[in-house]
Order: structure tokens, then sequence, then C-alpha cells
């Protein structure tokens, strides 16, 4: 009976020692101490897994996630603690092993195949399996070297995914395949899960995790803050995810995009919180966008909050800019004069009454 | 179908992470998972020499081609110095270059089996010594291309050594197996200290003058004899030089061979056994 159990696991690296007795914290990454010169990249990790369970994994970069996947792969051996296996596992993390750039496809399918412990006889009856599913095509026979990054993507997956495992260790991944491979790739992996007991993936993407996995855990600094059903753990991710966006923390805005998007894609309807911070991630792509300036404003007084007047004044101007005739914009712009217009700076105070004097 | 249910019961088998059991448990474990992984370093290692041949002519023929090139032109100046009968020392040479050029890429070559193995020893448990094994692998692979040169040698000054030459068929397999734990040793100590890499190529270059390659152990008179007695690396050559050549090899040199051996094998599997554990945070 396949099975998976970490007993108060620590994954720690030893970084050279300095001298200096700051301490740094970062927002990402594991605790660094410098002066004792260790990583703690995972702190006390317990929990335990049985067939059937079907593990999410989340939390920001660097939270620990990738490590976990290699201290349950048998990679790293916990430094502290201890990690208990039965059944045989197989992984997709961020490299294939064993993969050769100068092979052809097919002599890499036999020797990754040989690497994920596959026998030679195995893989010769999966060989035209796994080369249907990765539609390489004649590519096949082609050396990997010439391959797109998305065709060695597909490879790597179809290869790993060929052996008949009982743990399946998944990272991201996925995610890089087009729409129609990764319909593909799902389907795929909703089949290996019926017959693989324990899968284990790693993930941004919320939409992906609330529909495969039965317990999802959160990390944060190489700990797990959350631990529980995937509709719960995902809310206090998104808290999180906004919380380090409301910072200005570049990853935060990022995954606050993604997570709206990824949300309105399968038709659900982000927060306010979340979308008011995906617009903004937006707003820095794209300042000049002016559906996407007005949605924010209204996101944000639904909120029943002001924006700070030198951001809502810049955000109005924009606008007119573009389109000068705008009444509610103007309007706006009055309305911001009069109550707090002597909290914006002179420079922007003499450009809105260059515009409102246009008019 | 025998062979698949046959591995899926050793799948099936509980693994604890770290390794349970003493230093020797834990280096025995490694090697028996490696010898059963033996059809995938046997590809891996036949592969880098096939693919050696791809886009080019000659391919690894070339390291046959320089050695040969090699050979001639020391062969003739330094025979000229040392005073040497040219077909002896043309011989002497070839053979002496052949048997270096094995186990010194078992030595510098394996000082980076297990820094390049990193995809591998990263994705999931693999048992760090099947690096080695593939790097003997390949080696012996390279140094099969070289007898052609000795076969060419060999005819050309018409010599044959006779049936005595059966007996460097148990010296490379003795030579093989001390480099598995030297090219384990010498990768496991380069991956914990990168400046290890170079320094085992440089020190291996002095080494190639020190021991008697190029000139024969007599030249050195017998003040200094003593000293090529206490280099293993002389013995190693010396058991499987002397049967190519045709000539007989003193009882000493495979008694230190096989204690080189015990020895070797024995400290190198205590630290393998002990740093197991460490090794992937080491990358």
């Amino acid at each position: 009976m396949p099975s998976l159990k970490v007993e108060h696991a620590w994954v720690e690296f030893s970084v050279p020692k300095t001298s200096s007795p700051k301490k740094h914290r970062s927002l990402t990454g594991g605790r660094l101490d410098k002066h004792r010169g260790i990583v703690t990249a995972l702190e006390d990790i317990s929990f335990e897994l049985k067939s059937g369970d079907r593990l999410g994994l989340m939390g920001h970069n660097g939270a620990g996630k990738s490590t976990m996947l290699r201290l349950l792969a048998g990679a790293y051996a916990p430094t502290r603690g201890r990690v208990v296996s039965s059944g045989r596992i197989s992984t997709l993390l961020n490299a294939t092993p064993g993969l050769n750039i100068d092979g052809t496809g097919r002599e890499n399918i036999v020797t990754c195949g040989l690497h994920l412990g596959m026998s030679y006889r195995h893989i010769n009856s999966k060989m035209e399996e796994i080369a249907d599913f990765a539609e390489l095509g004649d590519f096949i026979d082609l050396p990997v070297r010439i391959y797109s990054a998305g065709m060695v993507t597909r490879l790597g997956f179809s290869i790993a995914t060929a052996v008949d495992t009982e743990i399946l260790l998944l990272d991201e991944g996925l995610a890089t395949g087009d729409a129609h491979f990764a319909k593909k790739a799902q389907q795929r992996m909703a089949e290996l899960m019926k017959s693989a007991a324990i899968l284990v993936i790693a993930s941004h993407s919320q939409a992906l995790l609330a529909d495969t996995c039965t317990r999802c855990l959160l990390m944060e600094h190489g700990r797990i803050v959350g631990d529980g059903h995937p509709k719960t753990v995902l809310h206090d991710y998104q808290n999180s995810v906004v919380a380090r966006a409301r910072q200005d923390d570049e990853d935060g805005l990022l995954h606050s995009y993604q997570l709206a998007t990824d949300m309105v894609q399968k038709g659900q309807t982000p927060s306010l919180a979340l979308e008011e911070q995906a617009l903004r991630y937006a707003l820095q792509i794209a300042p000049d966008d002016i559906p996407m300036i007005t949605r924010y404003f209204r996101v944000v007084e639904n909120q029943s909050r002001r924006l700070e007047p030198e951001i809502e004044a810049d955000l109005v101007l924009r606008v007119l800019s573009k389109e000068p005739e705008r009444k509610d914009m103007k309007k706006r712009l009055s309305s911001l004069m009069e109550t707090c217009g002597a909290e914006l700076n002179s420079e922007l105070r003499t450009k809105v009454t260059d515009v409102m004097n246009a008019n | 179908m025998t062979d698949i249910s046959q591995t899926d019961q050793a799948n099936e088998k509980v693994v604890v992470s770290p390794a349970k059991g003493n230093v020797f448990d834990i280096a025995i474990a490694d090697i028996q998972d490696a010898v059963r992984l033996a059809p995938l370093w046997l590809r891996t290692g036949w592969f880098t020499i096939v693919q050696g041949y791809s886009r080019t002519v000659l391919g690894p023929l070339w390291h046959t081609l320089g050695l040969a090139a090699f050979v001639v032109v020391m062969g003739t100046i330094w025979g000229v110095i040392l005073k040497q009968d040219p077909s002896t020392y043309y011989k002497y040479v070839t053979v002496s270059l052949m048997i270096w050029m094995l186990i010194s890429s078992m030595i510098t070559g394996g000082s980076g089996i297990l820094i390049n193995g990193h995809a591998t020893a990263l994705s999931m448990r693999f048992p760090y010594v099947a690096f080695a094994f593939g790097h003997v692998w390949q080696s012996l692979l390279l140094f099969a291309h070289h007898l052609i040169l000795y076969v060419f040698v060999m005819v050309g000054t018409q010599s044959s050594p006779g049936f005595g030459v059966l007996l460097a068929i148990p010296a490379l397999v003795l030579i093989l197996a001390n480099g598995v734990w030297m090219s384990m040793l010498c990768g496991m100590l380069c991956l914990r200290r990168r400046d290890l890499g170079p320094l085992a190529g440089s020190a291996m270059q002095v080494m190639m003058f020190v021991t008697p390659v190029f000139w024969p152990k007599d030249m050195l008179g017998p003040e200094l004899a003593w000293a090529t007695d206490l280099n293993p690396l002389f013995h190693f050559v010396q058991i499987i030089r002397q049967p190519l050549l045709g000539e007989p090899v003193a009882i000493e040199s495979w008694y230190w061979a096989v204690a080189s051996l015990i020895i070797g094998t024995i400290v190198t599997m205590a630290l393998y056994g002990r740093y197991r554990r460490h090794m992937a945070y080491w990358y």
C-alpha cells in the first residue's frame, strides 16, 4: 500500500558564514541566518499521505514548494527528522533527469525512461504511446537540441507520466505548454490520478489545485502555515497574496493578477481586494488603458476607500490626455482639487490647473 | 512480464530518508541499487562515446590519433635523449600512454561526475555510485579505441607479447575496480570543494612525469628507485604494461594493486556512507 510520511523534517543548507551580526529578513526564500551560516529551507515539516490523497502545495516563489518535492522524492535527505515512503515514485520537476540534448527524441525516451525506473521492455512497449502523446511528429527522430522549449516540456511530461507510478510528484511545469497541450495534460493527469495512489503537485494555479486536490498545504518561509481543504487554504493564500501586493511586492502583485485572471477564466468572480491588486499590476504594464483605470476607480470606491490624491490625479490626467471630453473625469478632477488640492505636489497641481483651464 | 513484476516488488519496499544503518550498510545498499541500474549507466556511457562520432569524421578516434602523434614525436625525441632502442621504446611509450590515459581519465574525469549529474541527483533518490560505474565504463570504451594503436605498433615492430598477454585481462579488471573508488572519491571531493577539480588535473599531469611512463624505471638508478615503488600508480601501470609488452610482472605490483583496491574501497565506502545524506546539499 503506497504511503508517504514526513516526520518533523528539516532541510537546512549551509552558506558561507559572515561576521556581521545583521539578520536579513527577506520576503521570499527560507530563513537566512548568516551568523550561523544556515538557510532553513524547510522547517519542522510533518504530514502523512495515504493512498488516494492528492496534495497541493501553495506558496510564493521561494516558499519551499520545490524543496518539499525534492524532499519527498528522496533527493534531499532531511537534515533532521525523516521521510518514510513506500511505493514507486515518479517525478516531473524542473529538469527531466537524463535528458541528453544531442540524442533524438526516441533515444531520450529510452534514457529518461530508464532513469525513472522503467525496464527496456516496458519502455519499448510504450514507445509509440509516449511519442504520440508528445505530438512531436517527425521531430521524434531528430536531436532534442533543435526542439523548442515547449516540445522539450511535452516530451518530458509524456515520459514522466508514462511510468506506472504509485506516487507522482509534479512541479508547475504543466503551465508551459500551449493551451491545447495543457488540456491534454490535465486529462492525462486525471487518468493518472485514478491509477497513481498519491499525487503531490506544486502550483500557483488556484484553479488547478482546487480541481485536483483533496488537501492543500500553504507554505511560507519554509513552514506550513495552512493545511486543510483546498477551498479554505486557497482563501488564506489569496489573503496573503493581497497582503503582499499591498506592500508593493512585485511577486505579490503578479500573483494577484494571475489568481484573478485564473478565476475569471473559470467563471468565478475575484474579490474586490484581489481585483484591486490585480488591476494595479495590470496598470503597471498598460498605464494608459482607460477601461482599466475606470474599473480601478470603481473597485476602490466599492470598498468605500479613497485613493491617494496624487495617484488619483495622475490616473485622471492620463484618461483626459487621451479623451479630453470625458465629463465624469473632469468632475472627478474638480472635486479632487476642492477637497484635497493642497495635498498635491506643485508639479501635479500645475498640470491639473492647466487641464482645467483648457476647458 | 516477469521482469516488470520483479522491479515492482523491488520498489514496493519501504524507503527511509535519511537511510538507516552504519556507513557500510548505506554504501552497500547504494551499490546494489547502482548494479540494478546497470542498463541505465551502460547505455549513457555508450551513448556519450557514440555521440562523440556524430557530426565528426573520426569522433573519439581523434584521441587515438592524438595519442599516435604523441607516440611518434615523443618516441623519436625521447628515444634519442634517453638513448633507447627505437623499436622497444615505441612499444613502451604506446602502451604506457594508453594505460596512463585510462587511469588519469578515471581520476580527472571523475572530478565532474557528480557535478554533471545534478539534474538526476536533484530529481530523485539516485545511487550516486552509479555515476562512477558509468564513468569507468566510458573510460573503458575509450581505452578500447586506443587498443587499435597497440595492434598497429605491435604489427609495425613485428613483435608478439605471447600468451602472457592474457594476464592483461585480470589486470585491466583490477584497474577498473580501482577506478570505481578513485572516480567516486574524486567526484565526492570535487563536488564539496570545487577547487579540487582543476587541482586533480594538474596533479595528474605532474604524476605523469613522476611515474615511469615515458622513461623506464631502471634509468632512475638505485638511489631513487624506491620512490617509484611507493607510487601505486606505477604498479597500476606495471600490471597491464608488462603483459602487453610480453614481459613478466613483479608479484609486488599485484600486491600493491590489490591492496589499493581494498584500502581505497573501504575508505571510499566509509566516506560515502558517512556523507551520503549530505551530498545533495553540496550542489
